[in-house]
């Protein structure tokens, strides 16, 4: 059996690893568009804040793709996929067969249409490559201005403070990591920001980035002008869907999927960034580009690739983001509307001094989301409690009060939660029967 | 492979476990002098209770751990040798993706350091300290072949 994966972050790598496992003897071969072996993506934010060194990126040994007989092919970009011929051909002309194929493209940066943007000192951050530039740029740059405020705008902005720079973060929405956050969350977020200085502008917009051939300010909608000599645009990330479009494959913002990670065109599969899955809480197919989801996913396509049937039971989009010290986490429908069929969600709330908040929200009076600011610990029991798709009436008000752990949830999140696999059941067991 | 195993009808919620576990995890090893370490010494195990029943609650060292999935550091990994799920703390970024996604509420945030704290099975001890501290039995270290 011949494989063949299409991208080599964390989708890509935790199925040929998983393939591996499966078969020793089967063909692997990665095509990966980054001169780059595995490294962590969500690090570069860490990279560029000099927290982290070359080594701390790369999530394995040298020595690590010979060992496991994978074909990695790097900085070459795949141009087509032949669904009849069954084959990928490369940017060198070079046409690689398959009999298996997982498309793990993951995603390109959105770059809105800012006049100046193609000025030297402006960036978007996606690739270590990307944090490389960023950070030689930010030895010398004083000024940053970061354009978009969710996760990536965040964690940028953050890293060059770190790095020594002022930084003005400018978002267009009413509040930062509208996206991740709801209203309280992100106003506590704010807070923080400003107060550790941070200049935000909400409601606002980068019209203009002026300078000769490098940047030396940007034009904000209301008139402003601010100085810049770093820009970073972080307006959020595309699916990297061409590929899977041009051969046919139904797509919708990602590559649609069904419950076994396979596109609409047999043999080929899709994971990660890319793909548009089932999401447990909003319960229908999302995009939910995050690094754990796409482990997982890799790992699913990875036994149906290898012939073993095996169902995807849903990611829950979630998120943990630290901002000046302070940990926020988001999972599942954060900043509800009515759904489809005109159902409320309902919202409940507790604030407590300091930066403490959280959040429960429930559809037909099942948890289908949760907001945790200040202290996040045991924010993944209610994770669980939310895969759990379980009903408890209790759950509200011991979450709130910080009432819980996960023994008071054992139960419907055993009975009913897909979250554990074979190792997760019998760990329950365990401690429930608790040996001889 | 050895684990560590709980018998829930003889914990009656002495929390013995934990200060076990948090001296052994302590510089000074020794209570009189643990109690003035700043940062103070955190313990992994927790003693909760539900209902009549205490549980003491700490990592399971799952065989298909999300918090290894979800770690962006590399820091979170499975020691093969041991087959416990291993904490590298030097390389934990401070992300908290791995709290997030523990089903089990079983890693934490050490207030001091700010890094990951979950349960190693103490490595260079005999016997985790949990299970030697805990005076009626109810945790106890075994073969999984033998008690599973």
């Amino acid at each position: 059996m011949k494989h063949v994966i299409i991208g080599g972050s964390a989708a890509g790598m935790s199925c040929a690893e998983t393939l591996r496992r499966l078969d020793p003897k089967c063909e692997i071969t990665i095509i990966s568009d980054e001169a780059r072996p595995f490294y962590s993506r969500c690090l570069t934010s860490y990279y560029i804040a000099g927290k982290i060194g070359e080594r701390d990126m790369l999530l394995r040994d040298p020595g690590f793709y010979e060992a496991r007989r994978l074909d990695l092919i790097m900085g070459r970009k795949a141009v087509s996929v032949d669904p009849r011929k069954k084959a990928v051909v490369v940017d060198d002309g070079s046409e690689i067969p398959y009999d298996r194929l997982l498309l793990a493209t993951g995603g390109r940066p959105k770059l809105p249409d800012i006049p100046g943007a193609g000025k030297r000192g402006v960036f978007t951050l996606r690739t270590w490559d990307d944090a490389v530039a960023i950070s030689e740029r930010a030895k010398t740059a004083r000024k940053a201005v970061v354009v978009g405020g969710g996760l990536i705008g965040m964690k940028v902005a953050g890293a060059l403070r770190d790095a020594g720079l002022e930084v003005r973060v400018v978002v267009a929405s009413g509040r930062v990591l509208s996206q991740t956050l709801d209203d309280e969350a992100a106003a506590i977020a704010r807070r923080l920001l400003e107060a550790h200085g941070f200049a935000v502008d909400t409601r606002c917009d980068v019209v203009e980035i002026e300078g000769d051939d490098e940047v030396r300010q940007v034009r904000l909608q209301d008139g402003r002008r601010v100085d810049a000599d770093l820009v970073v645009i972080g307006k959020g990330v595309d699916p990297e869907v061409g590929l899977a479009k041009a051969c046919g494959a139904r797509v919708g913002r990602g590559i649609i999927v069904d419950e076994h990670l396979k596109t609409s065109v047999p043999d080929i599969h899709a994971a990660g960034d890319v793909a548009e899955a089932y999401d447990m809480a909003w319960g229908e197919p999302r995009v939910n580009a995050m690094w754990t989801a796409a482990t997982s996913q890799g790992q699913v396509a990875a036994h149906n690739m290898a012939g073993i049937p095996t169902r995807y039971p849903g990611s829950v989009g979630m998120n943990s983001i630290d901002i000046c010290g302070v940990p926020f986490i988001s999972m599942g429908v954060v900043s509800p509307r009515r759904d489809r069929d005109g159902n409320d969600y309902v919202e409940l709330a507790r604030r407590r001094a300091g930066n403490w908040y959280r959040k429960v929200v429930l559809k037909d009076r099942v948890i289908c989301g949760a907001v945790f600011a200040g202290v996040v610990d045991k924010a993944g029991v209610v994770l669980a409690l939310i895969r759990a798709r379980a009903r408890r009436d209790d759950a509200p008000e011991r979450i709130l009060a910080d009432d819980f752990t996960y023994a008071t949830f054992m139960d419907v999140i055993d009975e009913k939660g897909r979250y554990f696999q074979e190792g997760g059941k019998r760990n329950v067991q365990r401690i429930m029967q608790g040996g001889y | 492979m050895k684990e560590i195993f709980v018998r829930l009808a003889r914990c009656v919620g002495c929390r013995q476990c934990e200060i076990s576990c948090a001296l052994v995890h302590s510089e000074s090893r020794d209570i009189h002098q643990a109690v003035w370490e700043r940062p103070l010494p955190r313990q992994r195990v927790r003693v909760t209770r539900e209902g009549s029943e205490y549980y003491p609650l700490r990592c399971f060292h799952c065989e298909d751990a999300p918090c290894i999935g979800a770690c962006i550091s590399g820091a979170m990994h499975l020691d093969e040798d041991v087959g416990t799920v291993a904490c590298d703390t030097a390389r934990c970024v401070r992300c908290w993706m791995c709290v997030m996604v523990c089903p089990y509420g079983s890693i934490r945030i050490h207030e001091g350091q700010k890094v990951a704290l979950k349960c190693d099975r103490c490595p260079d001890e005999d016997e985790p300290a949990c299970v030697r501290g805990c005076p009626t039995r109810a945790l106890l270290v075994n073969e999984r072949a033998l008690v599973v």
